[in-house]
């Protein structure tokens, strides 16, 4: 197994992510397109290397062929040590049948051997579904300084978000002990927010995950049960406050203002600072071609693109194609997406492989009630015929049978 | 797995493109945005199937292996076969009309009896194409050549035609001979493009019976032993240019900006394969304003680009004309600077307010890590 690492970090990456819509209908969320070339995935993975964390098991359930492929071995962050190394870890069969993952905590629990194997000091558990850039080391530094058993990275929202996520209550001396982690509370006493960042010292880690396991009543989620059933146990939980950049994008609209954010003259998340890079599996294509009749403005382009029209405010990733006379604006197009002659796309995300035909426009606002903040969604692969008007807000996808 | 392995000898002539060649191999020199000379050949030669490739490196060798590392890139990363790097010899460097100087082999022939195959893919690395090799190996096969050259036909408007070798062919015989154009009996249309595939077993035997190695080059071997070894063209129809100054440096990478061209060289099914640094996408802002440019990745844009073929990680501020250049990695240029006919190497960095324009003709050539 090579030498004991003091810390191993199990990265969850098994959610479906249905408030994405059509574009986690054919691959989980972890695998979702981000920033022009990343994956959502790009951003933990890239943490664990730049943090050091040489074993990581990614837990995988739902769609997961997009995500193993794309994950691999773990080359693509360095994450392909001669010890440890990064493991795939799908749900699997042995003496007493299979199961499927049921939340969070049963997927750690039911890969317990594979933590015993290496039989680290600290679990840090995460998960691939945010976008932030975050050294797991400081937080683990903290957890050995406050002798925690359990510490929990947490950041500052808006009492108006703060529904949205797993609240912590700290003590008011502006101590950092957790009295208090309730998941998305409707009046919420608090403004910190899990960030879905555990680190565990491993023997409570293990103890826990077997008294959930054998409680049938819990849903076995990190956040619902195990966190609150260690509260009442008295245990040392303490919230690490991370300053720095985190987002979560679990919805379409914050999916899509996280990554027009890219496009401000300094966005908070600098993708071109030389510190702490993100690294990406990325697919070896031929430079981007701008055409003599292109218009780029305050975008951002990818390898592998054709530009032979317009595009303002937008997001291109890799291998798109923009034909002569096409508008593009405040848009994200994924992968392998065509849009063809003066097709006017405004306010969309335009999945991977979709077509938009010529003379289409997409987007369009009605100045009627809008949907989903008037994003249009277009779902993978999908093709829209010449000519087609859709109005904003709209999503689209084909049937299913 | 291919019956076939490359040999890619990088170890040729340097200087060729002055300031640019000062520092690196032909081989390694940056071209087309995002690439290197040799990632043409070594990638037509990965699409083909082949896994087992030898570069004969020069003695100035270090950016080529940085280039090259473990050869992952590339699918070179094996446990059987792989990426063999072969020293070059001292005195290998080519000169005048040699064409295929047998030294650098000699002291590698261990790579050739390692790992047996069928056929060896010889190339030099001083030539931008897309060739498909696997049709080259399949009519090399069909045909039951000993030595199969690769040839085009070429109009003398081509700026590098006149020093290449001609091929002479007739209609009945094929290949009949080569030379200087001067030499030939026959009307020469073909030229040799600086790729073969020979049997393993004759190159072997050429390079291990001939007493006079040291000294000799492969056609002249070719030439003596006409009667013995069956030999024949492959034709490459499509793009090629071979780089053998800065003005057809320049041009050549000019020349990928016509639609035809990069989408026949960047062809997905033949991908030109290269090292991957991990930049972000190119950030176009508000002021940018970029039109009949190949632009890598990792770039930030707020100046006027226009028929430029531009690297990773370049930035052109506000205010910047940049006209029919060619920039290379990193290089930086200043606010209302204006470049035109300019090749800029890697980390150049261009003030404020400076002027640079040379001719389409004679490009202004800024050596690396220069301030200008």
């Amino acid at each position: 197994m090579g030498h004991r690492k003091e810390c191993i970090a199990m990265l969850l990456a098994g959610g479906q992510g249905s408030r994405l819509g059509s574009l986690t209908r054919n691959l989980a969320k972890p695998a979702v397109s981000f920033g022009g070339k990343y994956r959502i995935i790009d951003f933990s993975l890239s943490n664990c290397a730049n943090s050091g964390m040489e074993t990581v098991g990614v837990l995988t359930q739902y769609k997961p062929f997009r995500i193993n492929s794309y994950v691999s071995l773990g080359t693509a962050w360095d994450l392909d040590s001669l010890s440890g190394g990064l493991s795939i870890l799908p749900p699997f069969m042995s003496e007493e049948g299979g199961n499927w993952y049921k939340g969070t905590a049963n997927a750690v629990y039911q890969n317990m051997d594979f933590i015993k194997d290496h039989d680290p000091e600290y679990v840090l558990i995460i998960s691939g579904d945010h976008i932030y850039r975050m050294d797991y080391r400081l937080m683990l530094e903290f957890h050995k300084e406050k002798k925690a058993d359990v510490t929990i990275s947490v950041i500052n929202v808006t009492p108006q978000e703060a529904s949205r996520f797993g609240i912590v209550s700290a003590d008011e001396a502006g101590e950092e002990q957790i009295h208090k982690f309730t998941e998305k509370p409707k009046v919420p006493d608090s403004t910190l927010a899990s960030m879905g960042v555990y680190m565990f010292s491993w023997p409570v880690l293990q103890q826990a995950l077997e008294e959930d396991n054998a409680d049938p009543e819990s849903d076995n989620d990190f956040g619902k049960n195990v966190i609150p059933r260690l509260l009442s146990q008295k245990k040392r939980l303490y919230a690490y406050k991370f300053q720095g950049y985190w987002k979560d994008v679990g919805t379409v609209e914050s999916y899509y203002d996280a990554n027009m954010e890219l496009l401000l003259d300094s966005p908070s998340l600098d993708l071109f600072s030389s510190e702490s890079r993100v690294y990406s599996n990325e697919e070896i294509l031929p430079p981007q071609y701008v055409g003599p009749g292109a218009r780029l403005s305050n975008s951002l382009v990818s390898n592998g693109c054709v530009v032979l029209g317009t595009v303002e405010n937008s997001i291109l990733a890799q291998g798109v194609y923009v034909d002569e006379g096409a508008h593009i604006e405040n848009s994200i197009l994924l992968e392998n997406c065509v849009i063809g002659k003066e097709a006017w796309v405004n306010r969309t995300i335009v999945g991977e492989g979709a077509q938009v035909k010529a003379y289409c426009s997409v987007g369009i606002e009605t100045g009627g009630i809008v949907h989903q903040s008037g994003i249009t969604v277009i779902e993978d692969n999908y093709v829209l015929p010449e000519d087609t008007l859709i109005v904003g807000g709209t999503n689209i996808f084909a049937a299913r049978r | 797995m291919s019956q076939a392995m490359g040999l890619i000898s990088c170890n040729n002539r340097s200087g060729l493109l002055r300031a640019i060649t000062r520092s690196r191999p032909m081989a390694a020199v940056p071209f087309g945005a995002r690439y290197r000379m040799l990632d043409f050949m070594l990638s037509c030669m990965v699409n083909a199937g082949i896994r087992k490739v030898g570069i004969v490196s020069p003695y100035n060798y270090r950016p080529l292996l940085d280039h090259l590392g473990s050869g992952k890139e590339w699918s070179l990363d094996r446990k059987s076969d792989g990426l063999f790097i072969m020293p070059g010899s001292p005195e290998g460097l080519r000169v005048g009309l040699s064409h295929f100087p047998l030294r650098d082999l000699r002291q590698n022939l261990e790579f050739l009896r390692r790992g047996v195959k069928r056929d060896v893919v010889c190339s030099e690395a001083d030539f931008i194409a897309n060739i498909d090799v696997s049709r080259l190996l399949a009519y090399h096969r069909n045909c039951d050549f000993d030595v199969t050259l690769v040839g085009k036909s070429m109009g003398s408007e081509e700026e590098t035609w006149e020093s290449m070798l001609h091929l002479d062919m007739t209609a009945e015989q094929g290949l009949v001979g080569w030379g200087d154009k001067k030499g030939l009996e026959h009307d020469p249309s073909m030229v040799y493009l600086g790729m073969l595939v020979i049997k393993c077993e004759l190159l072997d035997e050429i390079v291990a019976s001939s007493p006079f190695v040291e000294n000799m080059d492969m056609f002249e071997f070719l030439a003596d032993n006409k009667r013995h070894i069956r030999m024949g063209v492959f034709e490459h129809t499509g793009f090629y240019r071979k780089i053998s100054s800065i003005e057809s440096y320049f041009r050549s990478n000019m020349d990928l900006l016509e639609p035809s061209v990069h989408t026949e060289l960047f062809n997905t099914d033949n991908p030109i394969l290269t090292k991957i640094k991990d930049t972000p996408p190119t950030k176009y802002r508000t002021t940018a304003s970029v039109s009949n440019c190949l632009i890598a990745s990792g770039c930030l844009i707020d100046g006027t680009v226009s028929g430029s073929v531009i690297s990773r990680g370049v930035r052109i501020e506000e205010g910047a004309h940049v006209r029919d250049c060619v920039i290379m990695q990193r290089s930086q240029i200043g606010k209302n600077a204006r470049l035109e006919n300019v090749i800029l190497d890697k980390h150049v960095i261009v003030n404020d307010n400076v002027i640079l324009k040379g001719d389409p003709g004679e490009p202004v050539v800024i050596g690396k890590n220069a301030v200008v």
